[in-house]
């Protein structure tokens, strides 16, 4: 967790600076450009510090050696509220073809029962298109209200980008809870 | 060939057009005429957030004795929405996507009058409006109902002051790490919770354009106890629930956040019972009695699952009143007065069901009632 605190908290002072000045437009877009580098989103996750191994593991859709990645109650989706992107074009960490990648995620802890590890799943929007025909799954474990954003499902996370419309959530295994 | 359906709406057309004398004569035909109904039929109102994310929310309203419903204010995608306690003006917080999914945005805030379900003022937001389920605190106005504060979320948070009157937007003020709006009882001021536990109050000043800041000491612990955004008076007491059923009574009354008292609702009760949904508790005052929707073998994640119980606690007395059955509801709101009746959102139904509270009997629900249309609701609000 004390990543996605960090992560917020720089957030947040940014946003204190810039957003005072309200209505000028330069402000927010300024701001986005910077949070977009800081924040957990499809050209960063290379970067950050997960298991590359279950990538390869576990992305393969179809395949599903660890539980039925359609079931809402797949282990991944421990913390998950919006249509499965596996279900409509996408897999567990692309969106389908067309969409745009969420500059923003909230994360959840999820234990996979296979090694009983607990790993921190980046819940992922795709923007920009109707809603998919994905299954609608709505859980919430480890999930905080707004005061912990993070960790908040209930929101757009298609907030910080250009399109906003919500078309479906993916599950990216982003790290180990413990590292 | 005149094709014989062509034939007919032909003879349609002529015949009200030019054959209403002859009409009247044969048959005593009065012809209706066509309008538009000036006002909603009287008496109280009951609110319900219909929110939509890829087309047009709407604020429904239903009348408070049978549910009928009475036509609704037509909003923006994925509102938040707020009635003046007069019950006369309701706003809604909109966000317009220009091509339903993509590309620019524009969000306003728009001003009704309840009595016409018309828009009569709209007022351009500077586009960082929370885009999220619809809760109380995201949108809520200063005492005097000069300022209306609307939520952000970029996702950092901030706080946009409008003046309602001006119509325009007076400043943002940012509110980092913290979430939800609770205006004081007088003067210009609001608290927010935020992640460390603490609350934040900032006063706007008369002109809305200052932001004095005062932190609280910490009042909870969003790891072990975290608590639900939704909340509601007690006395002058700002009352919040956590996920495991802790009451925190807080004072705003010195412009900085200070706890009252703090007690539980689940502690003595059966095991595993927890409150669970959105806009989950709501104060009588006549009779000092809380109600929240609960919901059994409650785990981690269960804190949105809808009720399965409303259960009644008398505040003062510190002691459970009566837990009464009351399948799928996520949101409640209970009316002022000795006698008070309760509304309640059933997730699973998309109605609004109400419920005769008796005093007699320990404040025991009893339905009396649904409405249906509600959709994806999760505010409910009653009016005077």
């Amino acid at each position: 967790m004390a990543m996605i605190d960090t992560i917020f908290e720089w957030l947040d002072r940014g946003a204190e600076k810039s957003s005072r000045r309200i209505a000028q437009g330069t402000g927010r877009r300024s701001f986005l450009t910077k949070a977009g580098a800081a924040m957990l989103g499809g050209s960063l996750l290379p970067m950050l510090p997960f298991d590359r191994n279950f990538g390869q593991a576990f992305a393969q859709e179809g395949a599903s050696p660890d539980g039925d990645q359609t079931s809402c109650d797949y282990w991944r989706y421990c913390a998950l509220d919006g249509n499965l992107c596996n279900e409509c074009g996408g897999t567990l960490n692309q969106c389908p073809p067309g969409s745009e990648a969420s500059k923003v995620s909230w994360v959840g802890t999820c234990r996979n029962p296979n090694d009983e590890k607990d790993y921190l799943v980046s819940y992922n929007d795709c923007c920009g298109k109707a809603t998919c025909a994905g299954s609608f799954c709505f859980t919430s474990e480890g999930e905080r209200p707004g005061y912990r954003m993070g960790l908040y499902n209930d929101i757009n996370w298609c907030m910080a980008n250009d399109s906003k419309g919500y078309h479906c959530t993916v599950a990216v295994l982003v790290g180990l809870a413990d590292a | 060939m005149i094709k014989p359906k062509l034939l007919a709406a032909s003879a349609l057309c002529c015949a009200t057009m030019l054959t209403f004398p002859l009409m009247a004569q044969e048959a005593e035909f009065v012809p209706e005429t066509f309008s538009v109904k000036e006002a909603i039929e009287p008496g109280p109102n009951i609110f319900v957030g219909k929110q939509e994310w890829g087309g047009a929310s709407s604020i429904e309203v239903y009348s408070a004795d049978d549910l009928t419903n009475k036509g609704n204010m037509t909003a923006g995608g994925i509102i938040q929405l707020l009635v003046a306690p007069d019950g006369k003006t309701a706003y809604a917080q909109s966000t317009f996507m220009k091509r339903y999914t993509y590309g620019p945005i524009e969000q306003v805030l728009n001003v009704y009058d309840v009595n016409t379900l018309s828009i009569t003022k709209e007022i351009l937001l500077p586009g960082k409006a929370a885009m999220v389920a619809a809760y109380e605190p995201l949108l809520a106005q200063s005492a005097d109902g000069k300022f209306v504060y609307v939520q952000n979320a970029t996702p950092a948070t901030s706080v946009t002051v409008v003046d309602v009157a001006a119509g325009s937007v007076v400043q943002e003020v940012a509110t980092p790490g913290c979430w939800g709006i609770y205006p004081s009882l007088e003067g210009h001021s609001f608290s927010s919770i935020c992640g460390d536990g603490t609350f934040a109050s900032f006063d706007v000043g008369t002109d809305g354009a200052a932001a004095e800041k005062t932190i609280s000491e910490k009042i909870f612990d969003a790891d072990t106890d975290p608590i639900f955004i939704a909340s509601d008076r007690i006395g002058s007491d700002l009352a919040f629930i956590s996920y495991n059923g802790n009451v925190y009574l807080l004072s705003d009354t010195t412009g900085t956040i200070t706890s009252t008292d703090k007690f539980s609702i689940t502690e003595g009760q059966p095991e595993g019972w927890a409150p669970g949904g959105y806009n989950l508790l709501s104060y009588n005052d006549a009779n000092g009695v809380l109600f929240v929707t609960m919901h059994a073998e409650a785990y981690d994640g269960s804190h949105k699952n809808a009720s399965e119980e409303i259960w009644a606690y008398d505040v003062a007395g510190r002691k459970a009143l009566y837990q009464s059955p009351a399948h799928g509801l996520i949101s409640i709101k209970v009316t002022d007065g000795e006698t008070p009746v309760l509304f309640g959102l059933n997730e699973e139904e998309g109605t609004v069901v109400r419920y005769a509270v008796d005093p007699d009997a320990r404040f025991a629900l009893k339905e009396t009632g649904s409405g249906d249309g509600t959709g994806f609701a999760t505010v409910v609000v009653a009016g005077p």
